[in-house]
């Protein structure tokens, strides 16, 4: 008898533990792929899969946890990759001033992006999302003594701390894995403290969270800017390493395309979030030769999904992770 | 500016507007059926547009039209049957399920007709009409004549007979009109038909007048949910005062602002109207919780 419970106490923690090896292993094939990589195209990739981790993430925040669709992400995005560019191209303002400031101004829009939300839900909100990312494209093809215009803005420095220069692949590819670890990091304590577990009762019932006493116009607002400021930082992130933005890079259907790997991750789920954003970098990178065609199969997937496996890839690693540990259990 | 240039933006405000309202009706019908938006409504009116062109080269224009109306108003129904039934009042799975269609029809659009924009021949013609110094294209004639028979059509359609009749119970109370022994999942399937064929006619329409690209179902989109909100997604009636309304403040304004921006413009009234009068100009507060 007491030797089964011990057993049971051991299958139970398994979890647990496994749960803290994925993140130790997979930090570790994070510091080791630039010298597995063999080119610095491939370490730059490697940056490119950080960057949409880090969308993918933030927009996960907001539909997953406080339950708010935007179909304007890309928007931010851009906010915040042509904030970066501007300031460090026309300005000379220094790099990590310009990555703050592009953090907070993709922050501030995303508050006005987000101010719909207290009166609007559902589609309308998502509506409006998608109206605000459209005038921040036209915008930025019209503005185009300060942005570009469709041409885009070349001449981007590269990122730098004072006299240090990250002008290797290896050296921004170490800036922006930190940059990432950190983000998520802060990420996913936001959505396992207080303040996570008050927008999920808002996610579930606006009304009883509410009647709790939660303030739900701050925590959907708050929601947003988070969301906002990571896009931002997303953005000077990606500025930093392409050196060139232009328009059609934050295009309506590239805001989509983030919705629908949040939704392929599992909206719910940081780490859904990351694999999606695998998902996306790799299906560009090896099948950019069929890219028009990835857009046909993103668009019935997210059908496919929505219809019959709700809690996306974080969903179908749980139910893995079942069956693995219920036929050891069978077969021990 | 002289009387006569402002009344060429007014004729151009309108046919752009009449546009805005079909899709806008399109919005309303399918809102009114299932309370879900359908994001792939602007991919309906540019992959009409795209059938009108192809099966224009093989058969009489009028076929043509007819042609591809009946396979968007399938398609309309297809998915209704295969995708939104079964996401019934599931809102954030019905925008992406919807969503991700647009996708896949956008793509779809760009794969079998590729990146280059295309138009289609004027039904009736090129030679202007001069009316009040200003002149009027006869597609243009043609496009606002359109608009209103669809309406009338419609209205006749719900006031008149007892289908419509029936679907205008199922849309006020759906549980009323199923105990009333009406069929409800068949008005909503058809709802999405007929949203499909007012699209199609939509896109078959405007080709003439404006190159349309595989991508340009995005903006239409939003420019005909923009027309809806503006004159009250509940009213078909109100959809298409919404879309004039619209197309005249876009014309007017592009006389006014750079013309690079006119697309902002509708987006911004959009922005306006759903922050400060969500259930348009013409339609009745709805009340909520909280």
């Amino acid at each position: 008898m007491r030797i089964q419970r011990i057993q049971f106490a051991s299958v139970r923690s398994l979890p647990a533990i496994r749960a803290a090896y994925v993140p130790l292993l997979l930090l570790a094939v994070g510091l080791v792929y630039p010298f597995v990589a063999s080119n610095p195209y491939l370490v730059s990739t490697g940056v490119v899969f950080f960057i949409q981790a880090l969308l993918v993430a933030s927009l996960a925040f907001l539909m997953g946890w406080a339950g708010q669709i935007s179909l304007g992400h890309a928007s931010l995005y851009a906010i915040g990759a042509y904030t970066s560019a501007i300031l460090t191209a026309r300005a000379g303002v220094p790099f990590p001033l310009a990555f703050f400031v592009a953090g907070a101004l993709a922050g501030l829009a995303a508050f006005v992006v987000g101010l719909p939300s207290l009166r609007l839900s559902g589609h309308y909100l998502a509506m409006a999302t998608l109206g605000f990312a459209e005038i921040v494209v036209v915008i930025l093809i019209e503005a185009d003594a300060l942005t570009g215009g469709t041409n885009g803005l070349v001449g981007i420095p590269a990122a730098a701390f004072g006299s240090y220069v990250l002008d290797n692949a290896y050296a921004y590819y170490y800036f922006a894995f930190a940059v990432f670890l950190a983000i998520l990091y802060a990420l996913y304590l936001l959505t396992h403290t207080r303040l996570g577990r008050a927008m999920l009762a808002l996610h579930a019932n606006e009304v009883a969270a509410t009647s709790l006493g939660l303030n739900v116009a701050a925590l959907k607002l708050g929601a947003f800017v988070i969301s906002g400021i990571v896009a931002g930082l997303a953005g000077s992130l990606y500025t930093h390493l392409n050196r060139f933005v232009s328009p059609e890079t934050f295009s309506l259907s590239y805001s989509i395309i983030l919705v629908a790997m949040v939704v392929i991750g599992g909206s719910r789920s940081l780490g859904g979030a990351v694999a999606a954003a695998f998902l996306l970098t790799f299906s560009n990178e090896y099948l950019r030769a069929y890219q028009d065609f990835n857009y046909l199969i993103f668009g019935l997937l997210l059908v496919i999904i929505v219809l019959f496996f709700k809690a996306g890839l974080a969903g179908a690693y749980t139910r893995l992770r079942a069956f693995v540990s219920r036929t050891a259990r069978g077969s021990a | 500016m002289t009387g006569s240039d402002w009344l060429q933006f007014v004729f151009a405000g309108l046919t752009l507007g009449s546009i805005y309202g079909i899709v806008g009706i399109g919005f309303s019908l399918i809102y009114n059926a299932t309370g879900a938006i359908n994001f792939a409504q602007g991919e309906f009116v540019v992959i009409g547009a795209f059938l009108t062109i192809t099966l224009s080269h093989s058969m009489p224009l009028g076929f043509a039209i007819i042609t591809a109306a009946t396979g968007l108003a399938l398609v309309g129904l297809i998915m209704e049957f295969t995708v939104l039934r079964r996401l019934r009042g599931d809102m954030l799975s019905l925008i992406i399920a919807t969503v991700g269609i647009s996708l896949a029809f956008r793509a779809t659009a760009l794969l079998v007709w590729g990146r280059e924009p295309l138009g289609l021949r004027h039904f009736f013609g090129e030679k202007p009409i001069a009316l009040f110094g200003a002149s009027l294209l006869p597609q243009s004639l043609f496009i606002l004549a359109l608009a209103i028979v669809c309406l009338l059509g419609l209205e006749w359609f719900f006031a008149k007979t007892i289908h419509g009749k029936a679907m205008r119970a199922v849309v006020e109370d759906e549980d009323a009109a199923r105990a009333l022994g009406i069929h409800a999942e068949g008005y909503t399937a058809f709802a999405f038909a007929l949203a499909g064929l007012l699209a199609s006619l939509a896109g078959s329409a405007v080709a003439p007048i404006a190159m349309l690209s595989y991508n340009a179902g995005g903006l239409l989109g939003l420019k005909g949910f923009a027309a809806a909100i503006l004159g009250g997604l509940r009213k078909p009636r109100a959809a298409l005062a919404g879309g004039l309304l619209l197309g005249l403040i876009e014309a007017l304004a592009a006389g006014v602002f750079p013309s690079g921006y006119k697309d902002a413009i509708a987006l911004v009234v959009l922005l306006v109207v759903l922050s400060v009068r969500p259930q348009g100009l013409f339609g009745a507060r709805e009340e909520r919780l909280v």
